[in-house]
C-alpha cells in the first residue's frame, strides 16, 4: 500500500474512511484515497513566443560554462547547481527555461518562500516579456496555469505529474527542509528531471552527490566577479553587543540596513527601543502588510528594517548592510548565516558592503560559515 | 503501546501533569487539548438559550478545516470527546436536528460531518432539514448571510417535540435562525447546541 501523492507506505498513516482508504500523513492538502487513481493534470498549451528573453546584462563568462553545461545534462539526469550567493542563478538557468518553452514543455519554479516566490515573479516578467508568468502562493491562487509558473513548494499538490521540468530554487530553507511529505509532493508534481539552485547542501544532496544520481555544477564567482562579503565577528555581553549594534547602525547613517534577530520576541523589543530614535520598521511572518514593508524599503522611504529570518534569502535589495544579533542562537544555522551574509553585494553598483555577526559565545555554525566563505573565495 | 495524537502526531501523554497522565483518556496529547479553548459562556438567539463548547480560536478553525474541508474522518471524535456523557445526559429526550450541508459537498465528501459527530458518539440524529442551493456561510460577508434563510428547507419527516438545534460554528446565528423560522411552531421545546462560537459576533447576535 502506498500514497500516490506523498509516496508514504507507513500503515499507521492510513485510516478507513467512508470512501475506503486515505493516507493521512499529507492530510493537510485534502484528503488521497489510496486506490484513487490521480489524474495527471492537464495544462494549457505554451503561446508561441514565449521563449523569447532579454537578459538585463550578458552573462558572464562562469555563467555561459554552467549554463550550457545545465542544458546538455538537464534531459538525462537531475542538476544541482551550487552557486554562492549573488551569482545569478536565476540567470543561468534561463537558457534551460527557454529551450523546454520551445519545445512546448511546461516548466515551474517552486520556491519553499512566498515572499521570494512574488519577487521573482516580476524579475522574470523582465526577462521573459512575451510569456504569461504566474505566481501560485497564499493569497494568489486563482490563476493556476500559465506559461511559465512559479509557485511555493506548498503549492504543487495541484499539480500531479503536470511538469516537464521542475527548478527547485533554496531546498535548504524552511518549510522544505526536512520535509519528506513536501519533497515527494514536489518530486510527483514533475514528470522530468529536477534542477536544484542553492548555495548551501543539505545532507540529501550531498548524499546524491556522493551516489552520482545528480550533476553537480558548482560556481564559487559573484557575476561582477568580486569576492563574497566575509563577515565581522564580534563577541561579548549582551550589554555590549547592544551598544556595538548603536554603534554599527550609527557609522551607517543613510544607508540601507537589516538588522536579523533570532525571534519575533527579541525583535519587538529591539524595534520599541530603536524606534524611539531612528525611523525604523519589523518585519517578521506575523506581519500583515510585508509586501509593502518590503517595498518602501527598497524604494528608501526608511532605512532600517529589522527582520527574522524570513528575510534571510531570496531578496535582492540593492547596497544593503547587514547584522545579525545574537548569531550563536539555534535557529541561525550554517546555511542561514550564509544566506544571510549573501544579501550584501549583490549588485554592480555596490559589488560590496558591511557584514557583522553579534555573539553571546562562540558558535561553530558561525565558524563553519566563516570557513565555506572563505573557500569560496579562495576558489 | 502509548498511542499518537491524532492531530499532531505526538505522544499522547505530551503535555499533561502527572495526574492527568492516569486520569485522563483521550484521543489529542495535552498540547493540542490545551489550545482548544472551552466557553462557558451562553447567549440567545430568538430567545432560545445557545450552549457552545468552544471558542472558535486559530486552532479550532484548523481543526475544522482539516476534518471538514479535508475530510479527515479521523478527527470526528475530537471534538466532543470529554463531554460525551455529560451531552448524553443533559440532553436525554431530545431529538438532535442537524444543520444541513448541501448534497453535492456531502457526496464529495462521502459522510455528514455534523452526522458523523454524533453517531460516533452512538447518539442518533433527524436530518430533516436540506439547503436548496450550495452557498457556504463561510464564503460569505455578514450582510449576504442573512440569505440562508432562503435557501433552506425543511423535508417530510417526523420530529418529536422536544428538539436540540445542533451546528458546528456560530458567528452570525443566521443559520440558526433560519432553522429555527422552519421548525418553531410554538409548541416545540427547543434547545440550541454549537460546538464553537465566534464570540467576538456574539454581541451582535444578542442585539439583532
Amino acid at each position: 500500500m502506498k500514497c500516490p501523492r506523498c509516496l508514504n507506505v507507513d500503515k499507521k498513516y492510513f485510516f478507513k474512511g467512508s470512501k475506503g482508504l486515505y493516507c493521512r500523513k499529507c492530510i493537510s492538502y485534502k484528503r488521497m484515497l489510496i486506490e484513487e487513481e490521480i489524474e495527471e493534470v492537464k495544462l494549457d498549451e505554451i503561446s508561441d513566443n514565449a521563449m523569447e528573453y532579454i537578459l538585463k546584462y550578458p552573462l558572464t563568462q562562469n555563467q555561459k560554462i554552467i549554463s550550457k553545461q545545465c542544458l546538455k545534462n538537464i534531459n538525462t539526469s537531475d542538476v544541482l547547481i551550487n552557486a554562492v550567493c549573488g551569482a545569478g542563478k536565476t540567470e543561468i538557468i534561463i537558457e534551460t527555461i527557454a529551450y523546454f518553452l520551445m519545445q512546448n514543455k511546461k516548466v515551474c519554479i517552486a520556491i519553499p518562500r512566498r515572499q521570494v516566490v512574488l519577487e521573482l515573479k516580476k524579475r522574470l516578467e523582465g526577462i521573459f516579456t512575451n510569456a504569461s508568468v504566474i505566481a501560485i502562493c497564499q493569497g494568489s491562487t486563482s490563476i493556476l496555469d500559465g506559461d511559465l509558473i512559479i509557485c511555493t513548494t506548498h503549492q504543487c499538490y495541484r499539480f500531479y505529474k503536470a511538469f516537464d521540468l521542475l527548478i527547485l530554487d533554496e531546498p535548504d530553507a524552511f518549510p522544505y527542509k526536512g520535509n519528506e511529505i513536501l519533497k515527494n509532493i514536489v518530486r510527483t508534481s514533475c514528470k522530468g528531471n529536477i534542477i536544484y539552485l542553492t548555495a548551501t547542501l543539505d545532507e540529501y544532496l550531498k548524499k546524491r552527490i556522493l551516489d552520482n544520481s545528480i550533476v553537480c555544477l558548482k560556481l564559487n564567482k559573484r557575476f561582477h566577479g568580486e569576492k563574497l562579503v566575509r563577515p565581522k565577528v564580534e563577541i561579548g555581553f549582551t550589554i555590549y553587543l547592544f551598544l556595538r549594534l548603536i554603534k554599527w547602525v550609527n557609522d551607517l547613517k543613510f544607508k540601507r540596513k537589516i538588522i536579523f534577530v533570532p525571534t519575533i520576541v527579541v525583535g519587538e523589543i529591539l524595534y520599541k527601543v530603536l524606534k524611539l530614535f531612528y525611523k525604523c520598521k519589523f518585519c517578521c511572518s506575523k506581519t500583515i502588510n510585508k509586501d509593502i514593508l518590503i517595498k518602501d524599503f527598497v524604494d528608501f522611504k526608511y532605512d532600517l528594517l529589522i527582520a527574522t529570518t524570513i528575510l534571510e534569502r531570496g531578496i535582492t535589495i540593492e547596497n544593503v548592510n547587514v547584522c545579525v544579533l545574537f548569531a550563536e542562537h539555534v535557529i541561525f544555522d550554517e546555511s542561514s548565516l550564509i544566506q544571510i551574509s549573501g544579501r550584501v553585494g549583490r549588485s554592480i553598483a555596490a559589488p560590496s558592503g558591511d557584514c557583522l555577526f553579534l555573539l553571546k559565545n562562540k558558535s561553530k555554525e558561525v565558524n563553519n560559515c566563516l570557513k565555506i566563505i572563505d573557500e569560496a573565495n579562495d576558489w | 503501546m502509548i498511542g499518537r495524537c491524532v492531530y499532531c502526531d505526538g505522544l499522547l501523554l505530551e503535555g499533561l501533569n502527572i495526574f492527568e497522565m492516569f486520569l485522563k483518556k483521550d484521543i489529542l496529547c495535552g498540547f493540542c487539548r490545551k489550545k482548544l479553548k472551552r466557553n462557558f459562556k451562553t447567549f440567545k438567539i430568538n430567545n432560545y438559550k445557545v450552549e457552545s463548547y468552544y471558542i472558535y480560536n486559530e486552532f479550532f478553525s484548523k481543526l475544522l478545516l482539516q476534518y471538514k474541508d479535508c475530510y479527515d474522518e479521523a478527527l470526528a471524535d475530537v471534538f466532543l470527546y470529554e463531554y460525551k456523557w455529560l451531552f448524553k445526559m443533559k440532553y436525554f429526550g431530545y431529538s438532535i436536528v442537524i444543520m444541513p450541508s448541501h448534497k453535492d459537498i456531502e457526496s464529495i465528501r462521502g459522510f455528514n460531518h455534523l452526522k458523523l459527530i454524533f453517531e460516533n458518539m452512538g447518539i442518533n440524529v433527524i436530518d430533516c432539514l436540506y439547503k436548496k442551493s450550495n452557498i457556504r456561510q463561510m464564503n460569505q460577508n455578514f450582510i449576504n448571510r442573512k440569505d440562508i434563510i432562503n435557501c433552506m428547507g425543511l423535508k417530510n419527516c417526523k420530529i418529536g417535540n422536544k428538539i436540540l438545534l445542533v451546528d458546528d460554528v456560530c458567528t452570525t446565528g443566521y443559520t440558526l435562525k433560519a432553522a429555527l423560522n422552519l421548525l418553531d411552531n410554538g409548541r416545540r421545546k427547543i434547545k440550541i447546541f454549537t460546538i464553537s462560537t465566534n464570540i467576538k459576533n456574539v454581541n451582535d447576535i444578542i442585539d439583532s
